[in-house]
Parts: C-alpha cells; structure tokens; sequence
C-alpha cells in the first residue's frame, strides 16, 4: 500500500514539479500568483507526458519507469537552473487582486462546502473501475494496449485510431508507476484536474468579483450533475473543458494586460486541447478569431509586433496540432467512423429545427444542469442592460462555440438518427466543453448588475 | 408600508414560481433545494439588499447549488460506501456476473491469445456493443479480440451464438464455457 502511494505520488509530483518549472520560466515578471503557477503546472505537466510518451517509441526504446524517471529528472534539472538563473524578478501580485481582504465565517463555510466537494468527487472517482462506454471502448483499453505493449502500436491496428491520445496516454504513465495495470487508481487524473481548473476560474474570478461572489461561482460551476459526471468518469470531454476554457481565460488575459507570456501559455493550452480531442483541433478556429480579433481591435498594434505576436502563437501550438494529424497520415488512419460523415447538404439544412430543439432539450433538463442555462439566459438580459459591456467576449465566445456544434450537427449525416439512440444527451455533453465560459460570463453579468443596482440605490 | 407590500410581492412571486417549479420538475431533489433557496432567498429579502429581479436570479442560483450538492450527496455516498467495503463487489454491481465469467476464462488460458468473436448479436446496436467493449477490454491482455498481436488466432470468444458447440474447430478446445453458454472460449490445442 505504501509502496503505491508512493509511485502515485511520484507519477503526480513529476509532471506537476516540471510543469510548474516550465510556468515559472515563461511568466518571468511573475504576474501571476504562485497557486496559479501550480495550477497551470499540473495541465502543461500532463501535456508533456503525453508528448514524451509518444515520442518514446519514435526512438525504438519501450516505455518503462526509470526511462520515466530519467527524462523527467533531467528535464527538472534543467528547468530548475533556467529558472535561478531567471530569478531576479521578485513576485508581483496584480493590483486587481484584493488580496487584504479578510477570511469571514463565510468564507470558512464556503471553503469548507467546496472542499466536501471535491473529496465526495474525489473518493467517488477512484472508488469505481473504469465502466463507462467511450472509456471500455477507446481511452482506457488503448491505455491497456499501451501498458502491455510498452509502447504505441501501428495506429491502424488501434480502435478508433483518429483519436488524439493525451488521456490513454496519460493512464498508462500511472499504471506504469504503479507496476500494474490498475482500473481504479489512473482515474485519480480526474479530480486533481478538477481541483487544478478551480484554481483558474477562481482566479478568473477574483479578476472582477469579491471573494464571496468568486467562491460562490465555484460552487455553480460544480454543481450541474453533467460536470459532476463528467469528472468523475474517464472521459476526454472533461479535460478538454480544462484546456479549452485556461486557453480562452489564458487569452482573456492577455487581452487586459498585453503580457506576452499569457499568450505563450494559451497557445500551450491550445496544443494540449488538439491532443486530447478531435473537438480540439476544432476549436483552434475560434481560438485564432478570438486572437485575431484582440490584435485588430484592441491592440492596433505594429505590423512586426502583430507577426511577432502571430509567429508566438502559432509557433507553440502548430507543432502539436499539425504533428498529431501528419502522423496519423503517415499510418493511412482516417477520419471518422464509416456511420456517420460530414456532408453539408439542403437535405441536412432542413433538419436544423429538430436538432435545436434537441440541443435546447439537453440544455433545459433538469438533472443535467438544473437552471444554469436558465441562469445565463437571464444574465443575457442583464447584461444587454447594463452600460459596462464586460464580459462581451465571453458571450461572443459561448456563440461561437455553440455555432460550431450547431453547424457539424446539421453536417453529420445520420445525425439525429445517432443523437436519439443515445440515453445520455450527447449536447450536454458538448455543451460541457465551453459551460465555463459561460459561468464565468454569469458571476460577470451579476456582479457588475449588482453594482448598478447599488449605485442607483444610492443616487435615490 | 410601501416596502412591507413590495417584499410581500417579492415574497409571493417565488412561492408561486416554485410552486409551478415543483410540479413542472417531478423529482424529489428538486423539492429540498427548492426549500433551501427559498429560505435563503427569504433571509435576503427581510435584508432587503437587492432587487426583485436579483433576487429571482439568486433563487435561481441557490437553486442550482443546493440542487447539485444534493444531489452529489444522494448519488455519490451510497455508491462510494458499497465500493470502498468490498472492491469486487462493485465489479459485480457493473458487470453483473459476467465479470466471474471473463477472471474464470482469463485464469485457463495457457498462453496469451487474440481471439476471433463469434456472435449473433448485431453489434451495431447501442447494448450489444457495449457488451462487446466489455468483453474487450475485460478479457484483454491475456485474451485480444479487439487488438491483433499475434500472426495468427490461436482462440475464439463465442458470445450469445446458436449451436456454439459445433463451430468449434476441431484443434481448440473449450477452456471457459458460461453455465448458460452464452459464453465459450476455447483455445488452440498445443502440439508437443
């Protein structure tokens, strides 16, 4: 037993150490807080696993723990000097965050109910073996191939070849810690990153609202049934919500601060997005708009700052993105499955209402989301009241997020046909890649509607 | 009196609003967080802090919450109380008996093996091919009937198939068969 523990902590404790030595090297003005750097540690850390797991058997040698341990050591090593040798920079903390404000009862008691939470999430998470469908079918049996094979076979001889392998991937470095294969213990990837995304949004948060109101919105975000689901089973939508959502907040930030190293950090993000899902090499096209968009608009800037600016981003996220894709050429695998294609048709055009109306169908239950989309449609109307506009990007980003799965769900053909044969609404679960975004945009809309109301209250 | 009148209203238009709620939404969860937000929502308007569309919306937030915790509690608990008394019994409680099946059949194998599937099932149905991802994975590594290793199959997996038995190739033989013989595995005879 100890002896598990320990492996598990070390499988953890590398990824999150290298991770962390990578963020503190990148954000060199220290802007960010240090929890933060641990945060975004644990994602850039996973990310490297999976990259170093698949360039392994490029190299002819097979997966084992002292190779793990080897690399991962040198990388430490090296990162670890990059940094002291970085160190003169003291940490600065952005003066948008209150940090003087004090811990109330309340906020002991709002701690202490988000913390139940997570532990309730956690214990439920590694107290179950790997059962569910997507998880039996393709992340955790190409897991096991991997684990017994100790490497990446031929991809053409995997089911579901197409998939990008961060999850699988990741599993397997776990089992190999823990020196056997393992259902319930690999799991444990969930809930820390879990626990590593509600750091962001917190800090997210605190960007605009009080420390009641941010510890509140934790809370909302956790307690629809689909996320509380979805980070508890091994399934790859829960962290691609991860990584989509820090590269959107990762580029939000860089368009209040126009600090480079956020940009660097969300093109990271982005790359780890395209690794863990099809939907994330998807999702680089609202990724470049929003980029696109803060360069023309906000910044106005020079045209070699906007190539510099251009060349960063693409430079950190491309390699991941296009590399994943060439492979997958070069090993003859194709896209899709043979039931369902993408063909855009009038024929497909004309089922647009029915598959609305089974999106907001999905929305709207209950025992998915409880009132969150009812929640958001009413802070849409705040906000198309209010006269500070904040959270415009937020919205802007839900809608196109939304229009992107409208528009492959009206391309699929056998779409509806496929959705209906489905016990659990497949929209939930899509809707779940960007439902922070959306949260966020909810504590936004209310805490500046509030702040009006205040204000009028006063001027009366 | 005017404010007495307006928190009346306040108070009234949530009443009714859960009402209409609960009998909308027929599930017992919602009842609780319904009364939860409500007492919140009440404590907020004797405060008189905030407007009447904040406070619709916060009853609406709280309602959310408590309806998750709730929920998190009424699912979770039971589930992670069985599972950490015996971890075999939730095998069980997943895959039903079958599970025995797949340890008992992995047990007799002699050698790892890929495997070819026999069925009737139509596995491109939503059930059986989830009993197929099963099979596959549960069975996996000591038995592959989903990732060829091997130049050749040295087993088969007969799953739900009529007359099982005579389709047998006359080199294997039965290693693991079901009580109800659904399902057989047999595994080529070694030649000394």
């Amino acid at each position: 037993m100890t002896t598990i523990f320990l492996n598990l902590s070390l499988a953890i404790l590398l990824p999150l150490l290298t991770g962390f030595l990578i963020i503190r090297l990148i954000d060199h003005k220290k802007i960010l807080p240090i929890y933060i750097h641990f945060s975004l540690g644990y994602g850039i850390g996973i990310g490297l696993v999976s990259f170093i797991l698949f360039t392994i058997p490029l190299f002819n040698l097979s997966f084992s723990k002292l190779l793990f341990i080897i690399i991962f050591s040198i990388l430490i090593s090296i990162l670890t000097g990059l940094n002291i040798l970085n160190s003169k920079s003291k940490h600065q903390n952005p003066s948008y965050l209150k940090n003087n404000e004090k811990l109330s009862p309340l906020h002991v008691f709002l701690i202490i109910s988000i913390l139940i939470f997570v532990l309730i999430l956690f214990i439920s998470t590694i107290s179950t073996p790997f059962n569910r469908w997507d998880t039996l079918a393709t992340i955790a049996f190409k897991a096991k191939v991997f684990y017994f094979e100790r490497t990446i076979p031929h991809l053409n001889k995997l089911p579901h070849a197409s998939y990008p392998l961060l999850l699988p991937l990741n599993l397997t470095w776990f089992n190999i810690f823990i020196g056997e294969w393992n259902d319930f213990l690999p799991k444990m990837i969930m809930p820390f990153t879990l626990i590593s995304f509600l750091f962001i949004f917190y800090y997210m948060q605190r960007i605009i609202v009080s420390r009641t109101t941010a510890l509140i919105g934790i809370i909302l975000l956790m307690s629809p049934h689909t996320l509380q689901i979805f980070s508890t089973i091994c399934y790859r939508d829960f962290i691609l919500m991860y990584f989509n959502c820090t590269t959107i907040f990762l580029l939000f930030l860089w368009k209040r601060h126009q600090y480079t190293p956020f940009l660097i950090l969300s093109s990271l993000f982005a790359a780890c997005a395209s690794f863990t899902k099809l939907e994330g090499s998807a999702f680089f096209i609202i990724y470049l708009t929003y980029f696109f968009y803060i360069q023309l608009t906000i910044f106005k800037p020079s045209i070699k700052s906007f190539f510099k600016n251009t060349i960063l981003f693409f430079c950190c996220s491309m390699p991941a993105l296009i590399g994943f894709h060439f492979f997958k050429f070069i090993h003859h695998v194709t896209e899709g499955s043979q039931k369902t294609s993408l063909q855009f048709s009038y024929q497909q055009l004309c089922a647009t209402p029915k598959i609305l109306h089974h999106y907001i169908n999905d929305l709207i239950d209950y025992q998915s989301w409880c009132f969150f989309w009812i929640i958001f449609a009413i802070s849409l109307l705040f906000w198309i009241q209010l006269q500070k506009k904040i959270g415009q990007d937020l919205i802007i980003l839900v809608f196109l997020f939304f229009l992107l799965y409208m528009s492959v769900a009206i391309g699929t053909t056998k779409n509806i046909a496929f959705i209906e044969t489905l016990e659990y609404g497949i929209y939930s679960r899509l809707t779940l890649h960007f439902f922070p975004i959306a949260c966020l945009f909810v504590i936004y809309t209310f805490h500046q509607s509030s702040i009006e109301n205040n204000q009028k209250k006063t001027i009366h | 009196m005017l404010k007495l009148s307006k928190n009346i209203f306040i108070l009234l238009t949530l009443l009714i609003l859960s009402l209409i709620l609960k009998d909308f939404f027929e599930f017992y969860t919602i009842r609780i967080s319904l009364l939860c937000a409500l007492a919140i929502t009440f404590f907020l308007t004797i405060k008189r802090i905030f407007s009447l569309r904040h406070l619709v919306f916060i009853f609406l937030i709280l309602t959310s919450i408590t309806s998750g915790i709730y929920c998190l509690f009424l699912t979770k608990t039971p589930e992670i109380r069985s599972s950490w008394k015996n971890p075999s019994a939730t095998y069980l409680r997943l895959f039903s008996n079958k599970y025995n099946f797949y340890q008992a059949a992995k047990k007799n194998i002699t050698t790892y093996c890929d495997a070819d599937l026999e069925t009737d099932l139509d596995l491109e149905q939503l059930a059986p091919m989830t009993l197929h991802r099963q099979v596959g994975f549960l069975l996996f590594p000591e038995i592959s009937i989903r990732h060829n290793r091997f130049p050749s199959k040295d087993c088969k997996v007969f799953l739900f198939k009529e007359n099982a038995k005579s389709k047998i190739p006359p080199d294997q033989k039965i290693i693991f068969k079901s009580p109800t013989g659904d399902f057989i595995v047999t595994q080529k005879e070694k030649i000394e």
